[in-house]
């Protein structure tokens, strides 16, 4: 999904903090934002909790290479998403914590297949939003960044079986929702 | 992959892959990201120069923080309540009382009833940074009171602690002017139960904390940023704070003496130095310290005139 990469070794890699991160935010920036986007179903808050962990890599500087930065920045956003919706919880104010997506109303135009796949993939969105917190994080790790059980459970920071278990029980409970939406 | 988890894939990347991404787009994007680290820069350069007039209001805050550690072993009995059921009793500010992380969220409920929730290092002036609020308690475990007047909102929080340190909190009610109407679309979400655990005064659950962030391959320190953040000394209820102006904090939840605070410094790759400000001749230096994001290893230097943890090596946990 990224646009472009820079490479270690590379005079970019090499180059002042400022550059570096120029070459992150432009390789990795649509594939982290789409990420949020799915864990969030917001594209503001998505976007800000993005520029956050950049800003967090920027200050944890330097990671030791592009992998281990996209990893950072990987799980920077799942943590930072998670902690997002805890704060607009907790402080009561502003928008609501998640907001009906908006891709129906976009869609306006689209064909008529169009439209209705649109509507199947963003309610399907909206139930793994509504799922147990790591059930909504493994689900959206193996099916939407399509990492395996291993790179998954690496990023999560929890064992392979717990990947599995929450996988199953997420997969079970988003067929049983489609079926009830239909 | 079979059927199902390749329908779920498709329909969720169709949504992700769905959301618009134009070259303006991303060129905004980093334009405002840009603005963000000079003003993250600017507000640096500001709170130094706070601090730097601030050493005589410091001065007297560590005196009130005597105050508050002196209310703390007034009011704290046992330490924690054994596991309760729905119909559990109040939690007390006693209770409550400590540092208490989650995810990378420090919250601490001190005892004269005031709640701060934090995911910045300690501020050595002001004694807390990020957002504060005040709590009591309630049937079933404590409500939180949010903003005053037309923001007003208390959260009733229904919450347990378990004898090991850990407090299940999951919030029940909101009521106030202020408070948000619950999202249409994730009904499960605010019901969600948030698992804190004590990390000071030290408890089982806090002593053997998990690793909450990234790990990377071990490497010495070379600057404050890769030091930048609150860290707890494994196996204690030690909490050392380092922001990015280099100002550090190490402390204690209702210990008998006040926070020491003083200046952090990398004179050369795999050292650092804490200065104490009232005690600047006598530095804690440590050599070979390693970091690994979410862990920091600093071993004693020879001659070393003091040390932070123990008298040997340290291992630190990144808490925030």
């Amino acid at each position: 999904m990224a646009t472009g990469a820079i490479h270690m070794g590379s005079s970019e890699w090499q180059g002042t903090r400022e550059q570096v991160l120029t070459g992150l935010f432009r390789s990795h920036c649509v594939e982290l934002v789409r990420l949020a986007y799915c864990l969030l179903g917001d594209r503001e808050r998505a976007e800000e909790a993005v520029q956050d962990v950049y800003l967090s890599l920027f200050r944890h500087w330097p990671p030791r290479d592009e992998r281990s930065a996209l990893a950072y920045l990987r799980s920077g956003v799942i943590n930072r998403c998670r902690s997002d919706q805890r704060r607009i919880y907790s402080a009561r104010r502003g928008e609501p914590l998640l907001k009906i997506s908006a891709l129906g109303a976009q869609a306006g135009a689209d064909a008529a297949t169009d439209v209705l796949a649109r509507d199947e993939a963003s309610r399907l969105a909206e139930h793994v939003r509504s799922l147990p917190r790591r059930q909504r994080e493994v689900i959206t790790c193996r099916y939407y960044l399509q990492l395996s059980e291993r790179e998954t459970a690496e990023l999560l920071e929890i064992g392979i079986g717990s990947v599995k278990r929450h996988a199953h029980r997420g997969l079970a409970a988003l067929q049983a929702r489609l079926e009830e939406s239909r | 992959m079979n059927t199902p988890e390749r329908k779920v894939g498709d329909l969720l990347r169709a949504y992700g892959e769905g959301l618009e991404m134009t070259t303006q787009d991303i060129n905004r994007l980093e334009q405002e990201l840009e603005q963000k680290q000079a003003k993250e820069h600017g507000e640096r350069q500001e709170a130094r120069a706070r601090r730097r007039g601030r050493i005589f209001q410091g001065a007297v805050a560590a005196c009130a923080v005597t105050g508050v550690v002196l209310a703390v072993l007034a009011l704290r009995g046992d330490p924690v309540p054994p596991n309760v059921p729905a119909d559990a009793p109040a939690l007390t500010r006693a209770d409550l009382a400590g540092i208490w992380s989650y995810d990378s969220w420090l919250w601490t409920f001190h005892t004269d009833g005031t709640l701060t929730q934090t995911q910045a290092p300690y501020d050595p002036d002001t004694h807390y940074s990020g957002e504060a609020s005040a709590f009591g308690p309630a049937p079933g475990g404590f409500v939180e009171h949010q903003g005053t007047g037309a923001t007003a909102c208390d959260i009733t929080w229904a919450a347990t602690i378990l004898p090991e340190g850990r407090l299940r909190a999951t919030p029940t009610k909101e009521s106030g002017a202020g408070c948000e109407p619950s999202s249409p679309v994730d009904p499960g979400a605010p019901s969600e139960t948030l698992e804190f655990t004590r990390v000071s005064p030290v408890s089982v659950a806090g002593a053997n904390l998990a690793l909450l962030w990234p790990t990377v391959a071990p490497k010495p320190v070379r600057n404050l940023a890769s030091v930048h953040g609150t860290w707890l000394l494994r196996g204690t209820d030690t909490i050392l704070s380092i922001d990015d102006a280099g100002l550090y904090a190490v402390r204690t939840f209702g210990a008998l003496y006040q926070p020491e605070i003083g200046r952090a410094s990398v004179p050369g790759a795999g050292s650092l130095v804490f200065t104490p400000r009232d005690h600047p001749a006598c530095a804690a230096r440590y050599e070979t310290v390693t970091s690994r994001n979410s862990t920091m290893d600093a071993k004693v230097a020879t001659g070393s005139c003091k040390w932070l943890g123990s008298a040997t090596t340290d291992t630190w946990i990144r808490i925030n």
